[in-house]
């Protein structure tokens, strides 16, 4: 890949890596550094990439495994079916939507964890459909659809706390239990 | 599918109607225009998802991201070794190394075939019980007995040993090929082996026509080839190297000649060699 061309990828997809880095790592340093790391690796290995329309999600599926494989602890992935989640569809609050900003959205996704939050910013970056996320954490397209209803559900949940007059939200307490 | 089951689908339907054509959306969507309950809180949802995604946009990546991205990029660049012409220098330079060592080492094994062959022939020429098949000085008639034992006899002899006598020849077996010896009578008890081997039959190096002079098996030698052929000299009893080397000039080569005067005195050379007789005399009355 040339120049140009690595130019014109690195200014169409730097900052939805970072977004989604961001909430991954939740801290601006590492997230810059999974970016980097990202577009190192497609400059090393890109080339082997024979389907170029699959840039997009080789980039997000090489930043995630770059966020799995800088993790100390190996977490365990359920496989959450409808039974278990329909009681949390409740209705979305009108108002946490019309609140919502970039710092309060990020602040939210923080809350929840990982196993959720990965596949909820993708679906809220660059329009991922449920099968590219599942293409993207390599994961079955039901259990993408089980962690985006109950992420959102968690969402919600934390937009709703963080959006109260006053309310302060240590992100350490307040930070969403997984399924486990 | 109940009112679960659709809410449950369309969660993952993105806000900016990208997914209307999936199949798996279908019956849910026609669900929510069946169900106002259900409708009202789709477009709760899509209001929603379309609210995070805008705000999600509004986290910007940090202003030197970019330029670190691309920086790095130029660093790794050089790296690329097939882009490097100095990398592409030192790889040629050890092709071309590993070619000569190829060569080198393919040479000394050729070499060691020629010195095997050599050592072999010089052994040949001392072990034989009798030590020529055919006892004749006549040029002629070892030229015919060599054609009968289906080896080329057309030598050529360095043009000093063409007046030399010869006492007789014989064939003799190498490494599954066929060469054949001549036996010369030089001057006292000096006599000269010549061995006759085709080129062809040498897988590696053997000597070209410039005469190469080595002590094998204690004797001294000569080797050096013309046209086809290859040639061996062994010098027997106190032929040495000087001795050798008087009698192989470069210059021309000669057909093999004979004398009636030869023959008589190569005939008891032949039988001296047998142990009947004293060749001094004979020497002196030849040379």
């Amino acid at each position: 890949m040339d120049e140009l061309s690595f130019e014109h990828l690195v200014d169409s997809y730097y900052e939805s890596l970072y977004r989604f880095a961001l909430s991954l790592t939740r801290r601006e340093a590492d997230a810059c550094d999974m970016t980097q790391q990202t577009f190192y690796r497609w400059a090393t290995k890109g080339g082997q990439l024979r389907d170029k329309s699959k840039v997009k999600s080789w980039l997000f599926t090489t930043l995630h495994r770059e966020f799995l494989a800088g993790r100390r602890h190996e977490v365990r992935f359920p496989h959450l079916e409808i039974s278990g989640v329909e009681e949390e569809l409740t209705p979305t609050q009108p108002s946490v939507a019309n609140k919502m900003d970039g710092d309060s959205l990020m602040q939210a996704l923080y809350q929840i964890d990982d196993l959720y939050r990965a596949p909820l910013v993708l679906f809220y970056l660059e329009n991922h459909s449920y099968r590219e996320i599942a293409d993207t954490l390599d994961l079955p397209a039901g259990t993408v659809m089980s962690r985006l209803s109950r992420g959102k559900q968690m969402l919600r949940q934390a937009m709703s706390q963080n959006v109260e007059p006053g309310k302060i939200v240590p992100l350490d307490s307040t930070k969403a239990k997984g399924a486990s | 599918m109940n009112t679960q089951e659709a809410k449950f689908i369309l969660q993952a339907y993105r806000p900016g109607g990208e997914d209307a054509g999936d199949p798996q959306f279908a019956e849910a969507l026609a669900q929510a225009k069946l169900d106002p309950e259900l409708a009202k809180w789709f477009a709760e949802q899509l209001a929603f998802d379309a609210a995070a995604t805008r705000a999600i946009k509004e986290v910007k990546a940090p202003q030197h991201l970019r330029d670190s991205i691309l920086a790095g990029r130029r660093v790794i660049e050089p790296k690329i070794w097939s882009r490097q012409p100095v990398v592409w220098a030192m790889a040629a330079a050890i092709l071309i190394l590993l070619g000569i060592a190829g060569f080198w080492v393919k040479s000394r094994r050729d070499w060691t075939q020629f010195a095997s062959y050599r050592a072999e022939m010089t052994r040949a020429a001392e072990a034989h019980g009798k030590h020529v098949e055919l006892e004749s000085p006549d040029p002629a008639k070892i030229h015919a007995w060599l054609a009968n034992q289906e080896v080329d006899p057309n030598y050529v002899l360095p043009a000093r040993l063409s007046g030399a006598a010869a006492m007789g020849c014989r064939v003799v077996n190498w490494d599954g090929h066929k060469a054949y010896m001549i036996c010369y009578w030089m001057q006292g008890t000096n006599h000269m082996d010549l061995f006759v081997a085709e080129k062809r039959d040498f897988k590696g190096a053997f000597p070209g026509d410039k005469p190469q002079f080595a002590t094998t098996e204690g004797r001294a030698t000569a080797s050096w080839s013309y046209d086809a052929k290859v040639y061996l000299l062994v010098g027997q009893g106190p032929v040495d190297e000087k001795f050798l080397r008087q009698h192989l000039e470069p210059q021309g080569v000669a057909g093999v000649q004979s004398g009636q005067e030869w023959v008589s005195a190569c005939q008891s050379l032949i039988q001296f060699r047998a142990g009947s007789q004293n060749t001094q005399n004979l020497a002196g009355n030849f040379f």
